[in-house]
């Protein structure tokens, strides 16, 4: 059963089992399994259900609807860097590009003996992988809808050693429209309002979209359910309250809210919530190509490569909406404006790093979250050696020009020669036009108490039935494209979950 | 009509930024300060605050270098000052010339008009197109018959 605004206006107050906060790729998988187990299960959403009509090829008025602040969400420190999160039912999975790919061995062993995590070495994590890979049809972007963009990319990687292979991602007959950023009209990508609200559902879990948590009710040490208010998806202005009356909390917000919902709910055990924070650093190489490549059709992101120089380095090709992702590109005036063909030529590399920074999320004045990362200075460097790889690959097959948008460089690097001057500059992490899409940590899970505030079934310590399920688990950053470890994370905790009672008294 | 003063910003920067007389779409023609104000009504109060922030900073920063209000200068000043925040060495100058850059750019190129020149097409019909983008449903197919780099 599913509830609009519409339906919501006059607020609500329900009992379940369980309540879900958030429906993105770690709620909607708690959903689905908490359901088939036999909870009445609650699952709360702030942004509305995203109707195929309703993802507008108006890329920035879809951005304004349906990310959380409009878009324009920045984590501060170092620099201000861009990070985007979906609002809306399914979460950031409905806006990504639907990458799935496993969690690499070496990071795996780091959280296993960083984080006492010895469930990570057991079969339990792979035999979730697979669960969710199946329901989510991951397979290999198919040649037929790379296009040319990805193709560029793929010859590009190749000439600097790396290979790479067509990316896995959760799609069904993908017709590479290369519109993922603002949702797929066509119902292709298997973000979670597809691949699992709709089970979960069908085993009694509802679904309230337009609801947003404000507070996780405690009392005596024991979560006792969850409050809020109606929030109209177009205007945003908030109508009446409701209240979710439940024993069990399963908070899913993702890395920025989950931290700000359990402060403002006074749970901090040990001082760690939000105390912590990562991020995948990520960046675009544009390479201005000599024949047209019709960048705007072919799979949004259907080719990457591991970088064999770089640990915690990837490349991938990417093509996003041209207002949002060339809004860096060139000047302005009046050459500006005699360039626009150009864009018929563009293929982008973008690039994704796992950097060693140290960031927090606290609540901000407004009440939303506030990120910060401080980067190092030789962290930005490592940045920089990346973009000047892509910058030759794209050089050696034949781009004109690649831009890289670093401050203090040319615009337009058109040699091997200048593209190694890069590596010469005195670069701080301001000077980098860095994105963050891939954020997690704000609440990491540890075998020992002093690392992090969640144990590795993931109860939130110092309170009885509240429980982490999203990206906000991870230790610390997962090197390639978080969802499908969150997904899994997120199975292996609910699973545990439906073995465990709780206490009365 | 709300926001008198950013409105008359904005306007000036588009003009600035998107002349008209070049073989490219205009300001005008893209309908730069209509679509940006329709896409401001669509944010959230907080982000729109923002919005809001960035330009009476874009006015403040005229009114000290040059002693008159962004709108009275002609555009090729305004054109000049929207470039020095960008190349300015520090960061938050830089970060107000790099945003309205940003909006501006990002208003331009997601106009109709600036998709028809380009020549942006697609591969799939979508239910929500108010840009009626021609449809070219093997394109693909065609892409991958040519020779790649
Ligand atoms: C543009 C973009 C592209 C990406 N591409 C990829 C990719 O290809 N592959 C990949 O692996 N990863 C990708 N990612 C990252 C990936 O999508 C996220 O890491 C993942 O979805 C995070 O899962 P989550 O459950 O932690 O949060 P989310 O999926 O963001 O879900 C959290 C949900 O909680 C809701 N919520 C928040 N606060 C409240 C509240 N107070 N009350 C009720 N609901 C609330 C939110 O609206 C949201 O729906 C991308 C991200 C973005 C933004
Ligand atoms: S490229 Fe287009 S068709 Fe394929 S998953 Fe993304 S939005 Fe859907």
């Amino acid at each position: 059963m599913r509830y609009g605004f519409p339906d919501l206006r006059q607020g609500f107050e329900v009992e379940a089992d369980v309540v879900i906060i958030g429906s993105g790729a770690g709620g909607a998988v708690a959903a689905l399994n908490l359901a088939e187990g036999g909870m009445r299960t609650v699952v709360l959403e702030a942004g509305p259900e995203l109707r195929p009509e309703m993802m507008d090829k108006d890329a920035p008025r879809f951005m304004a609807r349906y990310y959380w602040e409009g878009g324009l969400r920045a984590i501060g420190g170092s620099a201000q860097i861009p990070s985007l999160q979906g609002r809306c039912l399914g979460g950031s999975t409905v806006v990504n590009s639907a990458i799935m790919l496993r969690l690499p061995d070496w990071v795996r062993e780091e959280w296993a003996s960083g984080h006492h995590l010895e469930f990570l070495r057991g079969p339990g994590l792979e035999e979730s992988y697979a669960r969710i890979e199946a329901r989510c049809h991951v397979t290999p972007t198919p040649e037929a809808v790379q296009g040319r963009r990805n193709r560029v990319t793929r010859a590009a990687l190749a000439a600097v050693g790396m290979p790479g292979g067509p990316l896995p991602r959760a799609v069904k007959d993908c017709q590479g429209c290369a519109d993922c950023l603002t949702g797929c009209a066509g119902g292709h990508k298997q973000s979670t309002d597809r691949s699992y609200l709709p089970d979960a559902e069908r085993h009694g879990a509802q679904v309230y979209c337009s609801a947003e948590v404000e507070r996780i009710l405690v009392e005596g040490g024991r979560a006792v359910g969850v409050t809020g208010r109606v929030v109209d998806p177009l205007t945003k202005e908030v109508h009446r309250r409701f209240t979710v009356r439940a024993k069990r909390v399963v908070v899913a917000a993702g890395a920025a809210h989950t931290p700000v919902l359990l402060l403002e709910s006074g749970l901090n055990p040990g001082g760690l919530v939000g105390a912590t924070f990562h991020a995948h650093l990520g960046g675009g190489i544009i390479g201005m190509m000599e024949e047209p490549t019709d960048p705007f059709v072919g799979a949004t992101q259907g080719w990457g490569a591991i970088s064999s120089e770089i640990k915690g380095l990837k490349y991938e090709g990417l093509w996003a909406a041209q207002g949002l992702l060339l809004m860096r590109w060139g000047g302005l005036g009046a050459k500006f404006l005699e360039r626009l063909h150009e864009i018929r030529h563009t293929a982008v590399i973008a690039q994704v790093y796992r950097a060693k920074v140290k960031g927090s999320v606290q609540r901000g004045i407004f009440g939303g979250p506030k990120m910060r990362l401080q980067i190092p200075r030789d962290e930005a460097r490592v940045f920089v050696r990346g973009i000047r790889t892509a910058a030759d690959a794209l050089l050696k097959v034949g781009a004109r020009f690649v831009m890289t948008g670093i401050h203090g460089a040319p615009e337009e690097l058109r040699s091997f020669e200048e593209s190694a001057r890069l590596l010469e500059l005195d670069v701080a992490p301001s000077h980098l036009p860095m994105t963050a899409n891939h954020i997690f940590g704000s609440v990491p899970m540890s075998g020992d108490p002093r690392l992090g505030p969640v144990d590795p079934d993931g109860r939130l310590r110092g309170v009885e039935g509240v429980w982490v399920a999203d990206a906000s688990l991870f230790p610390s950053g997962s090197a390639v494209n978080p969802q499908a470890t969150i997904m899994a994370l997120s199975d292996l905790v609910t699973r545990k979950m439906l073995h465990r009672t709780i206490p009365t008294g | 009509m709300k926001y008198p003063r950013a409105r008359a910003v904005w306007a000036a920067a588009a003009e600035a930024a998107f002349p008209e007389g070049t073989s490219g779409p205009s300001h005008r023609d893209a309908q730069v300060s209509e679509r940006f104000w329709e896409w401001h009504d669509a944010l959230p109060p907080g982000s729109a605050r923002l919005i809001h922030l960035l330009l009476w900073t874009i006015d403040l920063f005229a009114l000290v270098r040059t002693g008159r209000p962004f709108t009275w200068l002609p555009p090729e000043r305004r054109l000049q000052l929207l470039s020095a925040l960008r190349a300015s060495r520090f960061y938050p100058i830089r970060l107000v010339g790099e945003s309205m850059k940003g909006l501006l750019t990002m208003t331009l190129l997601s106009s109709p008009a600036v998709m028809r020149h380009v020549g942006v097409y697609s591969v799939d019909a979508h239910p929500a197109d108010p840009y009626q983008l021609p449809i070219k449903r093997d394109a693909l197919r065609v892409l991958d018959e040519r020779e790649v780099a």
